[in-house]
């Protein structure tokens, strides 16, 4: 095989350009557990929900506040305040973020896979009928945090529904919606 | 966006000959080649795959800083560290033993090869012991799950730094791969 310049150029300035991007800005996701953990210790980051009204009031993030990139324009918090985003779009989500460093700030985060990882690590931890000792552990980690979102822990589940789809995750986030 | 069953199929079946025919256009369906990774005399292996893993990474890193690639229906499997070291273990002892592995082996047979034949038929045989000593080997097989473990999550880094050393890393290996296959 031969190494062919073009492109050995174009992987030198998309791999340097992501290393800039985001090592000027930091870290750039964030775990639903490492957001629980947080806002569980006390430290409050800025939680920003970014999808419509609807949708905030069927189920939303505890302590997260509706907002839109509009209103981002005009936020004002210290710039060195903690910012973790949600939405529906991913799209909308780097725009956010987008205009939240363009303005200074310099600890902004985005929910890795949004709400969905929320519902299925913290909201509704799922343990396997068949869990081993490992998992159990984990699982009274998670099923703590979740208690004290008011969450609801599920047990026993079949290994096959451990990871429902962000469409049922969704779903069943608005009809067991509680103390959120 | 939700692709129904028949087209998701029909999609993978698309996606499974075009991934072979690049395996048979890098000349992966023969085993000498594969095994020559091993001994550092032919790195066309770490080549290829290593370019296929830098592209797909930067396109799903550009992609999602672009809006474009919605990141949460890139579903991101589990990791059991002891399982899945044992599995690496095992598929990399096979890989020497028989040259070929899953991907390749099917390329092989493809082209008529009969080590590509024997590599399959010892894959079907393997798979069926496998579920059949599944109940056994559960403990084992669900044992020390970390979730969905990522590079940056690992490494305490942001994704963007991790894909940057990554691709500089590939690149690197690249000149010296070159260099190694100028001075044999």
């Amino acid at each position: 095989m031969t190494l062919h310049a073009p492109l050995f150029v174009a992987a030198l300035i998309l791999g340097g350009g992501a290393a800039a991007i985001d090592g000027v800005a930091g870290r750039d996701d964030m775990t639903a557990v490492a957001l629980a953990e947080a806002i569980v210790a006390g430290q409050m980051p800025r939680v920003f929900d970014l999808r419509s009204h609807a949708e905030f009031e069927t189920f939303h993030i505890p302590s997260a506040t509706r907002i839109t990139i509009g209103d981002l324009m005009a936020l004002d918090l210290p710039r060195s305040a903690s910012i973790v985003l949600y939405g529906d779009e991913s799209a909308r989500v780097a725009q956010a973020r987008a205009v939240l460093r363009f303005r200074g700030y310099r600890h902004v985060a985005s929910l890795r896979q949004g709400l969905y990882e929320w519902i299925a690590r913290v909201h509704e931890p799922a343990l396997a009928v068949d869990a081993t000792p490992a998992e159990r552990e984990e699982f009274d980690r998670l099923a703590a945090l979740s208690r004290y979102f008011g969450g609801r822990p599920r047990l026993d589940v079949p290994r096959a529904e451990l990871h429902p789809s962000v469409e049922t995750a969704l779903l069943v986030a608005a009809i067991r919606r509680r103390g959120c | 966006m939700v692709v129904s069953t028949v087209p998701a199929l029909g999609l993978a079946l698309v996606l499974g000959m075009a991934f072979g025919w690049l395996l048979e256009r890098a000349g992966l369906g023969n085993a000498r080649k594969l095994v020559g990774q091993f001994y550092l005399k032919d790195l066309t292996v770490l080549e290829v795959l290593f370019s296929a893993l830098v592209t797909a990474m930067l396109g799903v890193f550009w992609l999602d800083r672009l809006g474009l690639l919605d990141m949460r229906a890139v579903y991101l499997p589990d990791t059991f560290a002891v399982p899945q070291a044992l599995g690496g273990a095992l598929f990399g002892g096979g890989l020497v033993l028989a040259g070929l592995c899953p991907g390749t082996s099917c390329v092989a047979a493809a082209t008529g090869r009969a080590d590509g034949v024997a590599v399959m038929a010892g894959l079907v045989i393997g798979i069926l012991a496998f579920n059949f000593a599944f109940d056994s080997l559960n403990q084992v097989y669900a044992s020390t799950p970390l979730g969905p473990l990522t590079l940056p999550d690992v490494l305490h880094l942001p994704a963007g730094v991790v894909v940057g050393m990554v691709t500089m890393m590939a690149l690197g290996i690249f000149t010296v791969a070159r260099r190694l296959k100028r001075d044999a």
